[in-house]
C-alpha cells in the first residue's frame, strides 16, 4: 500500500490539551492509516512553529505538562505502536536535560529519530554523531529551499536517511509559484542522493498530498490537524487521515 | 585579555551567542550579517551614522558631575553618562539608527521590532519615520496598557503597534510575535531587535553601535578628572546600555565595571529578572546565554518595576564577561531603585527611566563604601514615560 502512495506522518504537541488526549490520538492516527507520528515536546518559544502549532504548545505547557511524563507516556506505548515516532523538539530541552540523558530517555522508548529545528549542524553545542549513533537515534536534518546550497551540500554529505523540509518563507508571489520553489528543491534534494524526504508544505488536503508524488516520499499534515481537532474534535482528524490512506 | 576577540568566530562570546535558528532563518541573519560587515567598513555609512549622531540625536551626550547627590551620599563622587538628553529620551536610538540605516541600504521595506516599556518601540519608530522605511512594532498587550505615552509615539510617528495577546502578553511573547512575522516575509522585512540579545549578528552589531557610549564617556571623563572611572555602572536587561558603555573600558583592568540586575520583589522565582545573579545557561530565540528557566528548560516568568529589565535572557556577551569575571553583576529590588529615583530626582533635577535608577541605586551604595573611588553611571534614558506610574504606586511614601 505504502509504495503507491506518499506516506502520511501526522503531527501532535505531546499534552495538547492533555495527554489522555495524547494517547487517544496516536493510537486513532495509526489505526486510521497514518504511516508515522511526529510528536513534538512542547516548548514555550517554538520559532519555526507557525500561531497555531504555539498556542498548543503554550496550552499544553499551561497544563504544566513534563518532559518526564511524556516518555512515560511513550514507553508504554511507543514500542507497541506499529508505526514509528519522531520526536520533535527545541534545542534548549534536550540541552536542559542533558544531551545523553535525552537520548537514553529516546532509546528507552524506541525512538530512533530525532527532529530539532533550531540545532543547525555547525552550533558550538550540537549533538555529537557518537552519542546519537550510541543510542541508534537518527538525527533528521531540517532544509529549507532558501538555504545557501553550502549549508544543504554539508547537511546531506553526511548521508542521512530522512531529511525534512518545510516551506514557508518567501511567501510573497502567487501560491502557484510558492509550490514551484518547494517542488524545485525538493527535486533538488532527490538528485543529490538517495533520502527519505520528508515534506510539511502547509499541507490540507489529500489532493495535496498526492500532489508531491515523485517528489516528496512523506508528507507531513500539522496545522491542519490541529485546525480539525480543534474544530470539531479527534474523529475529524481520523477521519481526514482516513480517507487520505484508503485511496 | 581577550575580549575583544571574543567573538571573532561566528557571534561567539566563548559558550555563549550563535545562531540556533530554524533553517529558513539562517541566510537571512548571513546576509544582515555580511551586509553589515561590508557596510562598518564604508567610510560613507560610518559617516552617514556619526551626521546623524551629532546632529539629530544631539551626540556627544555631556558627562555631569552630580556633585548634589554625592553630597548627598556622603561617599565618592558620582558622574552621570547623559544618556538621557538623547532625542527620543534614551539610548536606543544609538542603535536604532544604525539598524535603520542598514536596512535601508538593503532595500528592505519595513522595520518589524518588539517593545517591552515602548523605548526600543519609539526609537525604532522615530529612525523609521527618519530614513522613510514602514514599521510595525509588536507590543504585549498588557505592556500598551502600562504604556500608553509610548504607544501614542509610535503611532503618532507613523508605526503600526500591534498588540501580542498570547500567552504572558509581555516582552517575552512580543519577540515571537515578531519572529513569527519575520519568516512569513524575511525577505522584504528586517527584524531590528531591540538590545544585544538574539542571533549573530545582532549581539555584536547592537554593541557596535552603543560603543558610541563607551568611546566617548572614556575620552569625557579623562577630560574632566584626569583619569579613568575607578568603577563603571550600569542597569542590565537585554543589556545594550551596560555593553556600549563598558565597551569603551573592557581594556582598561584598573576599571571595576558593574552590571545592575533587578531583583524586583525578591528571589522567587517569577518576582525577578535578576537572569546572570539566578539563571543557568540555555537556549532561547536563537542565541545561547544565561537563562532564567526551570528544570524542563521552559523559559520562566519574569518580573521587575521596570519593563525595559524585565527579560528572562540577557545577552550572550555579558555572560562571557561574567564567566571570565571582567564584569561583576549585582542585583537592585524595586525598592532601591524608586529610592534613588526619587534621590536622583530630588538632588540633581534629573529624573531617571526606572531601569536606568537599578545603576544609580547600586552606585549609592558603592559610592557609601568607597569614599575615594569615583564613579560613573549610564544614565541610559529619562523618566517621564515612568511619572504616572512611579505617583500612582509609590508616591505616598514621597508626596
Amino acid at each position: 500500500m505504502s509504495e503507491k502512495r506518499i506516506q502520511f506522518m501526522a503531527h501532535l504537541v505531546a499534552g495538547y490539551p492533555d495527554l489522555l488526549t495524547t494517547e487517544i490520538m496516536m493510537k486513532g492516527i495509526e489505526n486510521a492509516g497514518a504511516d508515522s507520528i511526529e510528536l513534538q515536546i512542547p516548548f514555550s518559544d517554538p520559532l519555526a512553529d507557525g500561531p497555531l502549532i504555539s498556542s498548543a504548545n503554550h496550552q499544553a505547557l499551561r497544563n504544566a505538562i513534563t518532559l518526564k511524563e511524556i516518555f512515560r507516556l511513550l514507553d508504554r506505548i511507543a514500542p507497541s505502536l506499529p508505526i514509528p515516532v519522531f520526536l520533535m523538539t527545541y534545542s534548549n530541552i534536550v540541552f536542559q536535560c542533558g544531551s545523553s540523558r535525552f537520548c537514553s530517555y529516546c532509546k528507552k522508548a524506541g525512538i530512533k529519530h530525532l527532529i530539532v529545528p533550531d540545532l543547525p549542524f555547525d552550533s558550538k553545542h550540537a549533538l555529537p554523531l557518537d552519542l546519537l549513533q550510541s543510542f541508534h537515534i537518527d538525527l533528521v536534518p531540517v532544509l529549507s529551499p532558501s538555504m545557501s546550497r553550502q549549508r544543504l551540500d554539508a547537511i546531506l554529505s553526511s548521508h542521512p536517511r530522512y531529511v525534512y523540509t518545510t516551506l514557508k518563507t518567501g511567501i510573497t508571489g502567487p501560491e502557484e509559484e510558492i509550490q514551484n520553489q518547494g517542488f524545485r528543491f525538493l527535486k533538488e534534494i532527490r538528485e543529490k542522493g538517495d533520502f527519505r524526504i520528508i515534506a510539511g508544505f502547509g499541507l490540507q488536503s489529500p489532493s495535496q498530498i498526492h500532489f508531491l508524488k515523485g517528489y516528496a516520499d512523506i508528507a507531513v499534515v500539522g496545522s491542519h490537524l490541529l485546525r480539525l481537532y480543534n474544530e470539531s474534535g479527534s474523529d475529524a482528524v481520523f477521519d481526514f487521515i482516513r480517507t487520505y490512506a484508503d485511496v | 585579555m581577550e575580549t575583544r576577540q571574543a567573538n571573532a568566530v561566528k557571534g561567539y562570546f566563548g559558550e555563549y551567542g550563535g545562531a540556533y535558528l530554524p533553517p529558513e532563518l539562517i541566510p537571512v541573519m548571513e546576509e544582515i550579517a555580511d551586509e553589515y560587515e561590508t557596510l562598518r567598513r564604508t567610510p560613507t555609512f560610518m559617516e552617514e551614522l556619526q551626521e546623524y549622531y551629532t546632529h539629530y540625536v544631539g551626540r556627544p551626550s555631556p558627562i555631569y558631575y552630580a556633585g548634589n547627590l554625592t553630597e548627598q551620599i556622603g561617599g565618592g563622587p558620582v558622574y552621570l553618562k547623559r544618556e538621557d538628553l538623547n532625542h527620543t529620551g534614551a539610548h536606543k536610538i544609538n542603535h536604532c539608527l544604525g539598524e535603520a540605516l542598514l536596512a535601508k541600504h538593503m532595500g528592505k521595506m519595513k522595520l518589524i521590532a518588539e517593545t517591552g516599556a515602548g523605548q526600543h518601540g519609539v526609537a525604532l519608530a522615530t529612525a523609521a519615520a527618519l530614513v522613510g522605511i514602514e514599521c510595525d512594532i509588536y507590543m504585549g498587550q498588557i505592556d500598551i496598557e502600562k504604556e500608553h505615552p509610548n504607544v501614542s509615539r509610535m503611532k503618532i510617528l507613523g508605526a503600526r503597534v500591534i498588540p501580542v495577546t498570547t500567552n504572558t502578553k509581555s516582552l517575552k511573547d512580543a519577540v515571537d510575535a515578531a519572529f513569527e512575522a519575520y519568516l512569513q516575509d524575511p525577505v522584504n522585512q528586517f527584524y531590528a531587535i531591540g538590545s544585544v540579545v538574539g542571533p549573530h549578528p545582532f549581539p555584536t552589531m547592537v554593541r557596535d553601535f552603543q560603543s558610541i557610549v563607551g568611546r566617548e564617556a572614556r575620552s569625557q571623563f579623562i577630560q574632566m578628572t584626569g583619569r579613568l572611572p575607578d568603577h563603571v555602572l550600569a542597569c542590565v536587561g537585554g543589556g545594550s546600555n551596560a555593553i556600549g558603555l563598558f565597551s569603551g573600558f573592557l581594556e582598561d583592568n584598573e576599571v571595576s565595571l558593574h552590571g545592575v540586575e533587578p531583583s524586583g520583589k525578591g528571589f522567587k522565582d517569577g518576582e525577578h529578572a535578576a537572569t546572570l545573579t539566578k539563571g543557568t545557561p540555555g537556549i532561547l530565540h536563537g542565541f545561547r546565554s544565561y537563562l532564567l528557566q526551570d528544570k524542563s528548560g521552559q523559559p520562566l516568568p519574569v518580573y521587575s518595576v521596570a519593563s525595559g529589565l524585565d527579560y528572562p535572557g540577557v545577552g550572550p556577551e555579558h555572560s562571557y564577561l561574567k564567566d571570565i569575571g571582567r564584569v561583576k553583576y549585582t542585583t537592585i529590588s524595586d525598592e532601591e531603585a524608586i529610592k534613588a529615583f526619587f534621590a536622583l530626582s530630588r538632588t540633581e533635577g534629573i529624573i531617571p527611566a526606572i531601569e536606568s535608577a537599578h545603576a544609580v541605586a547600586f552606585a549609592m551604595k558603592l559610592a557609601k563604601e568607597n569614599t575615594e573611588k569615583t564613579l560613573l553611571i549610564n544614565l541610559s534614558g529619562r523618566g517621564d514615560k515612568d511619572v504616572d506610574f512611579v505617583l500612582r504606586h509609590y508616591g505616598k511614601g514621597y508626596l
